[in-house]
C-alpha cells in the first residue's frame, strides 16, 4: 500500500501561532511544545497535556526545549543565553537554577542520548561540554553578517548539516563532523541555482540533502558523496501543488518519504503533500485550515503535528517500501507464466528468502482466489496491466452481455474496487431478471418472506423478491461506495424498480434483517448500508414521489418514515446509555443523577 | 431511622411565566411582581424573601405597571383600567379607566398623593388618591405617540416620559413641555426610549434601544453624558436613593450598575461612567426594583428573581414558585391532583414491587402511574385553587371566587372513573379563594371577607355547618389541618396563626412572632401545630397544654435553620405518621427532615458539620449495591440535596412520600432564545 496520511486529530488549542517557538519529541511517545511563555508536555496518543511550565515574560523562552534523554530532563533556552535544565516533577520553573552562556544559544537538538547545543557562532557542542565551558565564548565559524537558518544532525552519517544565511540572503552550506564534545566545521558549498531562491531544506537521514526552490525544483543531493555532484545536487521532481515561492517545511517521515508542509496554490489556505522521493511521486495531500509563513510542522513518531488555525493538529501517516505495485494503486494483472515475479519488491534483503520480501499485496494479483472461468474471461479483454476499477467494468460489462449471474455474484464479491457504475449495473440488471433466474444457482440464507407488524392496524410487510434474488441483491448493497459517485448513476435505475427496491430496503429494516452489527458470514447488507441506499434512492426519484397520487407508494413512505422514526429512537437511547457504559468500562461510580430526568420514578431514600 | 419510597414525579406540566414587572415598597418590605399570564406575586422581603400571595390574573390582559402607594397596590395594563389590589381578598377593590387606552407606565408622585399613567394614545393621565380610592384629576396634553414609561419630579412639579426618539419633561405648574429629542441613528431606524428616571437636581436618565443610558439637563434639554452600557434594549432602569448610582438591564441581560464620579484633582469635574456589571440573567431582563439597603431586586424572561447586592457580593435566586393551590394529595388513596389553568388532572401513583429493603436507589416500577381523570372548567375560566379530600372522594376548585365541588368515583372492576358535581350549594356559602379538606365529606372554606366556613358535604348538596373567625379585621392567607380533620390552624395576613379544635370548638392563638410564616402544619397524631417562620425559626406548639412543647423551648428556640446558610425559605410542613419523631420539611432544593430524638449538643450543630452517608447496603446474590446520595446530617437536621427544584413535597402513607420536581434545564429549553453574545472560544 503507498504512503498516505490519516486521520487528523487535535492536539491542543490554547497558543498563538505567533508563540509557538517549536514542538520536539522526548522520545517516550510524548511531545514538548514550547512557546515562548510556556512549555507543554503532551502526550500524543490520547492528545492530553500531562505537565506545564511557565515562565515569567521578561524570562521568555527563545529555542525550543528539549528532554534529555540520559536524564530525563527538560532542557531550555531562556532570554537566548540561559539554559535551565529541570526535573519533570518540577512545578516553578522560575526557580530552576539558569545558568548564563556568553554566546546566544540557537537552538538545541538531541542525536540519540545526548544534548547538542548550537551556538548562533556556529559552534556546537554536546550539552555537558558546553555547560563546563559556559563563560568561554564559543566563536564559530560564522563571519559577523552570516547565521544560520537550518540545522540538523544526520546521526548514522555523524554530521551536521547547518545552512548559513548571509546579508545578501544568499545560501551556504556548511558540513560539521559531530565529535562528542565539540564539533568541528568540515567543509562548506555554496546553495544556489540559477533564477531560484531557496524556499525549503531538510537533510535526511540517509545523508540526503532534500532542497526545494522557488521555481518548483526539487533537488535531492548525496552529502556522503559530494564529490559526485555540486550542491544542490540531481532534479528530483517539480512541485506543482504547492507555491514554492513562499516558504516551506520539509520534514522527513522515511527515509523513502518526504512531507512538504507550504501554500496551497489552488486555495488560500496550508497544503501538507506526501512524497515519496524514490518514484518522485505524491502520495497524498491534505489542506491545511491556514498557511503560516515559515510554516509550523514537525514529525513525531506518532504524527505530523502541524499549526491549523489557532491550534496544533496531529496528522497521522502510514508510509511502507513501495513497489510498482502499491505505487500504481492497482493489483498487476495476471502475467502468464509467472503470476507474481513481475511484481517483486526490488529491495532484495540478503539471508532472506525470496518469497519473504514479496509484498503481500504483489501477490494477490487480479486473479486471485477467482474462479477459473473468470480468470478466463479477464484473459479474454487481454488488457494488460490495468487497474482492477478499470478492469472489473469490462469484465461486468461482459458478463451483463453474457448474463452469467454467478459469475458476476462472484466479481462483485471477490473484487475489491468495483465502481459504482458497475454497482448500478448489476443492480440493475438483477432487478430485470426474474426470481426465476436466481433459483439453484448457488445456496443462500433462510428468509422469512412476510412479516406481521407489532401494530394493530398495520399492513403485513412482504419481501418483493424471492430468497435466491434478494441474496444476490445483498451481495451488491453491501459493497462499499461513495454516496456522490453513486448518486450520478443511479437515475440508470428506472423508477419502478426503485420502488420495488425501497420496498426491498423498507422490508431489512422492518423485519431486523438489516442489523447494525452483523457477524462476519451475514450476508444482509447492516443498517447503516441499508439506510445509506433508501436515502439515495429518496433522493433521486424525490420529485417522482413527490407527485405520485398512488395510495401504495404513500403507504410506502409512511412505513419508511415510521421504521426511521423508530430506529432513530432507538439510536437516541443507546446515545443516552452511552455515558453509563462509558462509567462502568472505565470502572467510575455511576452518577448519583441517574434517573433525575425520567418523568416519574420511585427512589428509596433512607435517612439515618 | 426513616425509610422512604419517593414519588419523583416531574411530569407536571409548570410553565412559569415571564417577569413583566416590579414595583418594591420599603415600608412593608413587600416585592409585587407580575408576571406575563397577568397574575401578581407578592413577596414578602421582611427575613428571607418569599412569595406571600398571589393575585391570579386574567389571561386575556397584561399587566404593564405596579405602584405601591402606603401599602395599596395599584396596577395597570393593556386593558385600559388603573385598577387597585385588595390584598386580604385576592381581589379588585377599585377598576378606573385611563383616557388613553392602554396602559404602560405608572409613576407615584413623591408626596404620594398623585399617581400618573402613561398611555398608548400619548396622554399622561393625573389621578389623585384617596384613603377611599382614587379619583381622575386631568390629562396632560396629548403627544405623539405612545408614552412608555414615566417618572415623577421629587418636587412633584415635573413628570418625564419616554417614548419614541424623544423624551419630554412636563411642567405641570407651567403647563410646559421640553422635549428632549434623541434624534435617528441611521435612515428611519427610531430609537425607542424604554426608561427615563429623574433625579433631584433635575437631571433626567433615559436607557434606549440603542443599549445606551443618556444623561440630560432637562432645563436645557440637552445631552450632558452617553454611557453606551449594553448591545441591546436597555428595557429598564432604577435610581439609588443617594443618586449617585443607575442601575439598568434589558436584552443584553446584564445588569450594568453607571456611576457619578469625580474626575480631576484640580477641577474635579463629574461624570456618569459604567461601574459594576451583575451576570445573573440569561435573558432579557424587564424589571428592576432597589430597595433602601440598594438589595436590587430584577427578573424577567428568564422567570427567575435575583437579588443581588454589592458589597459584599450577594447573588440570591429564587426561582418560579408553585402558586399555592396547585397541587393536592390524597394520602389515604395515593392519588395526587394537578392544577392547571383550564384543568385539572388526577393521577393515582405507582407503586413497585421490590420487598422492604430495596437494593437500588431507584426501584422497579411494577405499577405505572395511571391518569384517572381529567377534569376541565369551561371555557375561558381559570382554575385559581384546587384540592382533593385523603380518600380521593371528593374534588373542589375554585373559579373566581366560586367553589366547585365534585364527587369522584374510583374505577372499578368493569368501570370507568367518574365525577358528579355537587350542584345544591347553600347560599349561605360564601365566595372563597382557598380550600381545605377535612377528612372526607367536609371542607374549610376561606371566604374573601375573611371568615372560614366549614362545609358539609352529603352527595346532592353543600351546607354551611359552622363560621370560624380569625383575628377581626385580618383575613386568612394559609391553612392546614391534621389527615383526620379535626384540627385546622390558619395564619392571617397580620401573621396570627389561629388553631381550631373542630371537635371540641374551641380556639387558641399561637403566641406572635416577628417574622411571617411560611408554612404550617398539625400533627396527626398529638395534634401538635408546627410552624416555619421566614427566619427559618421553627416552632413546637401543643394544642392541648396551649404551650410551646418541651422540645420547641429546649431546642428549637435556640437552634433554628437559620443557622444553615439557606436562602430559601420552608414551602411546605408534613409529617410521618409511623414515626410522630420526625417531621418533614422541604425549601426549593431539598428535603429537610427533624428528627426529634436525635440526641446533639449545640457544639455541633454550630459545626453544621458535612456528613457524607451512603445508604443502605445490603449483598443480593453476593453483590453489594450501594445507593449513592448526599445527605447532610446537621443536628437534628437531615438535609437531603435534590438536583431539580422542589416546587411539592408530601408525605403520602406508610413509608412512600411525594416530591413534584421541576428541571431547570426543561425550564430553559421552553425559554425563547436569548441575545446572542460572541464568546472568546465558543461558538
Amino acid at each position: 500500500m503507498a504512503a498516505t496520511l490519516l486521520k487528523t486529530s487535535l492536539l491542543c488549542v490554547d497558543f498563538h501561532p505567533r508563540n509557538l517557538l517549536g514542538v520536539t519529541c522526548d522520545g517516550h511517545g510524548s511531545v514538548l511544545i514550547t512557546c515562548k511563555g510556556v512549555v507543554k508536555l503532551f502526550n500524543v496518543l490520547d492528545c492530553r497535556e500531562l505537565r506545564s511550565w511557565t515562565t515569567k515574560s521578561w524570562n521568555p523562552f527563545t529555542a525550543p526545549a528539549v528532554c534529555d534523554p540520559s536524564s530525563n530532563k527538560i532542557v531550555a533556552v531562556t532570554n537566548n543565553s540561559t539554559l535551565s535544565k529541570w526535573n519533570q516533577d518540577e512545578d516553578d520553573v522560575d526557580k530552576v537554577k539558569r545558568i548564563v552562556f556568553e554566546t546566544s544559544i540557537l537552538q538545541l537538538l538531541v542525536c540519540g542520548d545526548t544534548v547538542y547545543v548550537v551556538f548562533t557562532s556556529g559552534q556546537v557542542e554536546n550539552l555537558n561540554t558546553a555547560l563546563e565551558s559556559r563563560k568561554k565564548a564559543k566563536p564559530g565559524f560564522l563571519g559577523e553578517e552570516e547565521s544560520l537558518s537550518y540545522v540538523q544532525i544526520v546521526k548514522d552519517a555523524g554530521l551536521i548539516v547547518m545552512l548559513v544565511k548571509d546579508k545578501n540572503r544568499s545560501h551556504k552550506l556548511c558540513v560539521l563532523q559531530l565529535q562528542e564534545t565539540v564539533s568541528s566545521y568540515c567543509h562548506s558549498y555554496s546553495l544556489s541555482l540559477e533564477n531560484a531562491h531557496l524556499t525549503g531544506v531538510c537533510a535526511l537521514s540517509s545523508s540526503k540533502l532534500i532542497t526545494l526552490w522557488s521555481t518548483g525544483r526539487l533537488h535531492i543531493f548525496d552529502l556522503q558523496n559530494e564529490h559526485l555532484e555540486k550542491p544542490p545536487g540531481r532534479q528530483l521532481a517539480m512541485e506543482t501543488s504547492i507555491v514554492t515561492s513562499k516558504n516551506t517545511k520539509i520534514l522527513e517521515l522515511s527515509q523513502s518519504h518526504i512531507a512538504i508542509v507550504g501554500l496551497d496554490k489552488g486555495d488560500e489556505g496550508g497544503l501538507l503533500v506526501l512524497w515519496d522521493i524514490k518514484f518522485a511521486m505524491v502520495t497524498s495531500s491534505r489542506k491545511l485550515k491556514m498557511y503560516q509563513n515559515p510554516p509550523l510542522a514537525w514529525v513525531s513518531s506518532e504524527g505530523i503535528i502541524v499549526a491549523e488555525g489557532g491550534s496544533l493538529a496531529l496528522i497521522q501517516y502510514r508510509v511502507q517500501e513501495s513497489n510498482l505495485a502499491t505505487m500504481f494503486g492497482a493489483k498487476i494483472s495476471e502475467a502468464k507464466e509467472f503470476p507474481s515475479e513481475v511484481c517483486h519488491s526490488w529491495a532484495k534483503i540478503k539471508g532472506i528468502a525470496h518469497q519473504d520480501i514479496v509484498p503481500k499485496e504483489a501477490t494477490e494479483t487480479i486473479c486471485f482466489n477467482k474462479n477459473k472461468e473468470l480468470c478466463q474471461i479477464i484473459q479474454e479483454l487481454n488488457k494488460g496491466s490495468l487497474s482492477e476499477s478499470i478492469l472489473v467494468a469490462d469484465v461486468v460489462n461482459r458478463l451483463i452481455e453474457k448474463k452469467r449471474l454467478l459469475l458476476l455474484n462472484e466479481t462483485v464479491t471477490t473484487f475489491c474496487d468495483i465502481p459504482e457504475s458497475c454497482l448500478i449495473d448489476v443492480l440493475d440488471f438483477y432487478m430485470h431478471c426474474k426470481d426465476m433466474e436466481f433459483e439453484g444457482l448457488c445456496e443462500y440464507p433462510h428468509l422469512q418472506m412476510e412479516f406481521e407488524p407489532m401494530e394493530e392496524d398495520a399492513d403485513k410487510i412482504v419481501c418483493p423478491f424471492s430468497a435466491a434474488k434478494a441474496h444476490f441483491i445483498n451481495r451488491v448493497l453491501k459493497e462499499p461506495f461513495t454516496n456522490a459517485q453513486l448518486l450520478i448513476y443511479l437515475p440508470r435505475i428506472s423508477f419502478d424498480h426503485s420502488l420495488i427496491l425501497i420496498q426491498y430496503l423498507n422490508y431489512l429494516i422492518v423485519t431486523g434483517e438489516a442489523e447494525v452489527c452483523p457477524a462476519e458470514e451475514v450476508t444482509v447488507p447492516t443498517l447503516y448500508q441499508v439506510s445509506t441506499w433508501l436515502s439515495l434512492l429518496l433522493d433521486t426519484n424525490y420529485h417522482q414521489l413527490v407527485m405520485t397520487s398512488q395510495v401504495n407508494i404513500h403507504r410506502l413512505l409512511l412505513s419508511c418514515f415510521t421504521q426511521v422514526t423508530n430506529v432513530l429512537k432507538f439510536l437516541e437511547g443507546v446515545v443516552d446509555m452511552e455515558p453509563l457504559v462509558d462509567r462502568i468500562v472505565k470502572a467510575k461510580s455511576l452518577s448519583k443523577h441517574t434517573h433525575t430526568s425520567a418523568v416519574y420514578s420511585l427512589e428509596h431514600l433512607s435517612v439515618v | 431511622m426513616g425509610e422512604f419510597t419517593i414519588h419523583n414525579i416531574r411530569f407536571y406540566d409548570f410553565e412559569p411565566k415571564a417577569i413583566q414587572c416590579m414595583a418594591y415598597e420599603d415600608e412593608t418590605n413587600r416585592l409585587a411582581l407580575s408576571r406575563a399570564d397577568g397574575s401578581i406575586e407578592i413577596w414578602n422581603c421582611i427575613s428571607r424573601p418569599f412569595m406571600q400571595l398571589v393575585l391570579h390574573g386574567d389571561t386575556h390582559t397584561s399587566i404593564e405597571a405596579l405602584q405601591w402607594c402606603k401599602g395599596r397596590l395599584f396596577s395597570a395594563g393593556l386593558n385600559g383600567f388603573l385598577l387597585e389590589h385588595d390584598l386580604a381578598t385576592s381581589g379588585v377593590k377599585s377598576c378606573t379607566a385611563v383616557t388613553g387606552g392602554p396602559t404602560w407606565c405608572l409613576a407615584l408622585s413623591a408626596d404620594k398623593k398623585k399617581l400618573a399613567a402613561g398611555t398608548e394614545e400619548g396622554y399622561v393621565c393625573i389621578f389623585q388618591v384617596l384613603e377611599e380610592g382614587i379619583i381622575y384629576e386631568n390629562s396632560l396634553e396629548k403627544q405623539e405617540g405612545r408614552i412608555l414609561n414615566i417618572c415623577w419630579h421629587c418636587s412633584g412639579d415635573y413628570i418625564v416620559t419616554g417614548s419614541m426618539n424623544c423624551i419630554r419633561v412636563w411642567s405641570l405648574k407651567e403647563g410646559r413641555v421640553t422635549r428632549c429629542s434623541l434624534g435617528q441613528t441611521s435612515g428611519d431606524e427610531e430609537i425607542i426610549v424604554w426608561c427615563v428616571g429623574i433625579l433631584d437636581d433635575m437631571t433626567v436618565i433615559s436607557g434606549d434601544s440603542r443599549g445606551a443610558i443618556c444623561f440630560w439637563n432637562a432645563k436645557l434639554g440637552t445631552v450632558t453624558d452617553v454611557v453606551q452600557t449594553h448591545k441591546a434594549d436597555v428595557l429598564c432602569l432604577v435610581v439609588c436613593p443617594d443618586q449617585k448610582s443607575v442601575y439598568a438591564a434589558g436584552i443584553d441581560p446584564v445588569i450594568t450598575q453607571v456611576s457619578y464620579v469625580q474626575t480631576g484633582s484640580k477641577k474635579p469635574k463629574g461624570c456618569w461612567m459604567k461601574s459594576v456589571l451583575r451576570s445573573v440573567h440569561t435573558h432579557d431582563v424587564r424589571a428592576l426594583a432597589l430597595t433602601k439597603d440598594e438589595a436590587l431586586f430584577s427578573g424577567g424572561v428568564d422567570t427567575i428573581l435575583t437579588m443581588t447586592s454589592y458589597p459584599p457580593k450577594t447573588v440570591i435566586k429564587f426561582p418560579p414558585q408553585l402558586y399555592p393551590g396547585s397541587i393536592s394529595v390524597a394520602g389515604e388513596a395515593e392519588s395526587i391532583l394537578l392544577r392547571y389553568k383550564e384543568h385539572l388532572e388526577l393521577w393515582q401513583l405507582g407503586s413497585s414491587s421490590e420487598d422492604s429493603s430495596p437494593s437500588a436507589r431507584y426501584l422497579p416500577i411494577s405499577q405505572d402511574r395511571v391518569k384517572l381523570l381529567e377534569l376541565h372548567c369551561r371555557k375561558d375560566e381559570v382554575i385559581d385553587w384546587c384540592a382533593m379530600s385523603p380518600q380521593a372522594g371528593w374534588i373542589a376548585y375554585i373559579v373566581k371566587g366560586n367553589l366547585r365541588i365534585f364527587q369522584f368515583y374510583p374505577p372499578k372492576l368493569g368501570s370507568h372513573p367518574s365525577v358528579r358535581r355537587v350542584r345544591g350549594i347553600s347560599k349561605e356559602i360564601k365566595n372563597s379563594w382557598q380550600v381545605l379538606w377535612l377528612g372526607e365529606a367536609r371542607l374549610a372554606s376561606a371566604s374573601t371577607d375573611g371568615i372560614i366556613q366549614i362545609i358539609a358535604l352529603s352527595e346532592m348538596e353543600a351546607n354551611l355547618q359552622t363560621n370560624l373567625t380569625v383575628k377581626p379585621g385580618c383575613n386568612v392567607i394559609q391553612m392546614n389541618c391534621n389527615p383526620e380533620g379535626s384540627v385546622l390552624v390558619a395564619v392571617d395576613d397580620s401573621q396570627n396563626v389561629t388553631a381550631f379544635d373542630l371537635d371540641q370548638g374551641t380556639s387558641a392563638t399561637l403566641p406572635s412572632y416577628t417574622c411571617p410564616v411560611t408554612a404550617i402544619g398539625v400533627h396527626p397524631s398529638t395534634k401538635d401545630i408546627v410552624v416555619v417562620y421566614s427566619d427559618m425559626m421553627i416552632k413546637e406548639y401543643c394544642l392541648a397544654t396551649q404551650r410551646y412543647t418541651p422540645f420547641c423551648r429546649e431546642f428549637l428556640s435556640t437552634n433554628s435553620l437559620n443557622s444553615v446558610k439557606r436562602n430559601s425559605v420552608i414551602h411546605n410542613v408534613t409529617f410521618d405518621s409511623r414515626n410522630p419523631n420526625l417531621i418533614l420539611l422541604h425549601d426549593d432544593s431539598s428535603i429537610i427532615v427533624l428528627n426529634k430524638t436525635k440526641k446533639i449538643t449545640d457544639q455541633n450543630f454550630s459545626k453544621a458539620a458535612k456528613i457524607q452517608c451512603s445508604y443502605s447496603s445490603s449483598d443480593k446474590g453476593g453483590i453489594s449495591f450501594y445507593k449513592s446520595s448526599r445527605v447532610n446530617n446537621i443536628g437534628v437536621f437531615s438535609f437531603i440535596k435534590r438536583s431539580n427544584q422542589v416546587i411539592y413535597f408530601s408525605y403520602v402513607k406508610d413509608k412512600s412520600a411525594v416530591s413534584v420536581e421541576l428541571n431547570p434545564l426543561q425550564l430553559l429549553d421552553k425559554l425563547p432564545p436569548a441575545l446572542k453574545r460572541k464568546k472568546y472560544g465558543g461558538v
